[in-house]
This record gives structure tokens, C-alpha cells and sequence, in this order.
């Protein structure tokens, strides 16, 4: 296990959740895709704090060489908050037009 | 200087990380390719598992917790609960089908070339032989580098995280 391989399975995962977000017609799909994506940048931010050398840090003090873990953590804060608006729009949507379709909700007027 | 991937020590730690990964990407297919759109939810809750394990790997204890928590717990029934609110849940919803195929493989490729190339020729100093004193308590230092360095994005997620509920809240109110 180094960096590099953790580096390739999130590059792999972000790949993988792109493909389904382009390919996708369903919204909620399309959804459970960028959850995928957001699973291979958590993964690299946390591979970075655990493999970053103690010298590339500012100062010998051991508080700054977290900051790959705590951006993980504001980026599952913003996964959250995504996920809930998402699915609310989803549930808003569903209820006036009946549909899922990605395509055909394009009408943002009425 | 040595070119190439330097591994870990611990052998038994690189047969799990194989495994873990293995297994994050072979649900992660089965996310992309179930037609059955309740299957794939329960894939996403597999692969939020295997990446709680990875996380444990990495010595991020508090974000495995974290992830088992609000993903497995919380995001997940969120889907599943978008899943069943609406209809043809069973037979596969016909509106799970494809399209642009070949299109999105010609932007996917080469972000999995790039990432093998840039795997097989870069070098990156392992420093986990040096270092093992890093995380005594992986808790107490996030918990002391939140609070006193990331004391501001801190509380602007928390706002954040409020604001996303009202507006949720707001947004699927009967009117």
C-alpha cells in the first residue's frame, strides 16, 4: 500500500462515478454516481495526510500534517449538504412532472 | 533514491489493501451497470463499507466512523427513500437505459491512462518508516488542528449544513 496505488484506486473510482454521471438517465443514478466521484477525492485527500512527509510541513508542529483528513471531512460536510438538496429537487421534481428522465427535465420555466 | 513505488512493510496490510480495493471496484461497477436501480443503492452502501475500511487502512479512524455514519446511515436511506417515493421500482425503470456511450469512454480513458502513467513513472518519498509516531491519536490531533487552525471553514460547514437543511425543507413543503 502506497500512495501511488491509493492515488490510482481514487482516480479509478472518480472515473468510474464520471462514466456513470455521463451515462446515466436517471437522476437519482446520477446522484448515487457523484457519490462515487466524491468517494475517490476523499480517498486521495486522506492517502496525501497519511503519506505527506513530516519535512514539507511549515514547522515541526504536529498539528499541520491533518489538513488532508480535515478537508476530507469539509468535503463529506458538502456531500451531505449535496446529497440533501438533491434529493429534495429530485422528490420536487418527481411530484410536478412525473418523471425521472434527465432528459426530459429541461424545462425550468414553468 | 529508488524509482518506482516503494510499499509498505507489512505484508499482511498490502493483502487487505488489494482486497478492500478490489472489492470498492468491483461495486462500483455494480453501481454503473445494475439496471435495477434498488440494486444499485445497495451497491453504493456496499462500496461506502469497503471505503470505511480503506479509511480505517489509512489511519483515518475518525473519518471511517464519520463515513459509516453519515453515508451508510443517513445518504443511503436518503436514496433509498427517493428510490421507493417513486414508481417501477421492481422491474427495473426503463429510464435507467444508456446513452452517449462511447462518447463518455473517450473522456473516461484517459483519466485511467493518465492515472497508471503517472502511477508506474513518479516517484513519492514514502516516509511512513521514519514517521510511525505521527498519529499517537489520530482523534485528538484532528480534533486540535479543527479547532484551532480550521476554527472558520469549520463553522461555515456548520452554516452550510444548516442552510442545506432549511432550503430542503423548504424546497418539499406542500404549498
Amino acid at each position: 500500500m502506497s500512495l501511488n496505488s491509493v492515488l490510482l484506486l481514487g482516480a479509478i473510482l472518480f472515473a468510474i462515478g464520471l462514466y456513470g454521471v455521463m451515462v446515466k438517465r436517471n437522476v437519482i443514478t446520477i446522484l448515487m454516481c457523484l457519490e462515487l466521484m466524491f468517494s475517490g477525492v476523499i480517498l486521495s485527500a486522506v492517502a496525501f495526510s497519511r503519506y505527506i512527509p513530516i519535512e514539507l510541513s511549515s514547522e515541526s508542529n504536529t498539528s499541520f500534517i491533518l489538513d488532508g483528513q480535515i478537508f476530507a471531512l469539509f468535503i463529506m460536510a458538502v456531500v451531505a449538504a449535496e446529497t440533501t438538496v438533491g434529493v429534495a429537487l429530485i422528490i420536487c421534481v418527481y411530484r410536478e412532472s412525473k418523471t425521472l428522465f434527465s432528459s426530459d427535465i429541461s424545462n425550468l420555466q414553468n | 533514491m529508488i524509482l518506482g513505488t516503494t510499499m509498505d512493510s507489512n505484508p499482511v496490510i498490502n493483502i487487505v489493501f488489494f482486497m478492500l480495493s478490489l472489492m470498492t471496484i468491483i461495486v462500483a461497477f455494480g453501481v454503473i451497470r445494475s439496471t435495477n436501480i434498488f440494486r444499485a443503492a445497495l451497491f453504493l452502501m456496499c462500496s461506502f463499507i469497503t471505503i470505511a475500511g480503506l479509511l480505517i487502512l489509512l489511519n483515518a479512524e475518525f473519518l471511517a466512523a464519520i463515513q459509516i455514519i453519515l453515508n451508510i446511515g443517513a445518504v443511503s436511506v436518503l436514496i433509498l427513500f427517493s428510490i421507493l417515493l417513486s414508481k417501477n421500482v421492481e422491474k427495473g425503470n426503463p429510464s435507467n437505459q444508456f446513452k452517449y456511450q462511447f462518447l463518455s469512454l473517450v473522456v473516461i480513458i484517459p483519466i485511467i491512462l493518465i492515472a497508471c502513467i503517472s502511477f508506474i513513472h513518479t516517484w513519492i518519498p514514502d516516509t511512513t518508516n521514519s514517521t510511525t509516531t505521527i498519529y499517537p491519536s489520530s482523534i485528538v490531533e484532528m480534533a486540535r488542528t479543527m479547532l484551532q487552525r480550521y476554527v472558520l471553514p469549520f463553522e461555515i460547514a456548520s452554516i452550510l449544513l444548516l442552510s442545506a437543511m432549511i432550503g430542503a425543507l423548504s424546497l418539499i413543503r406542500k404549498r
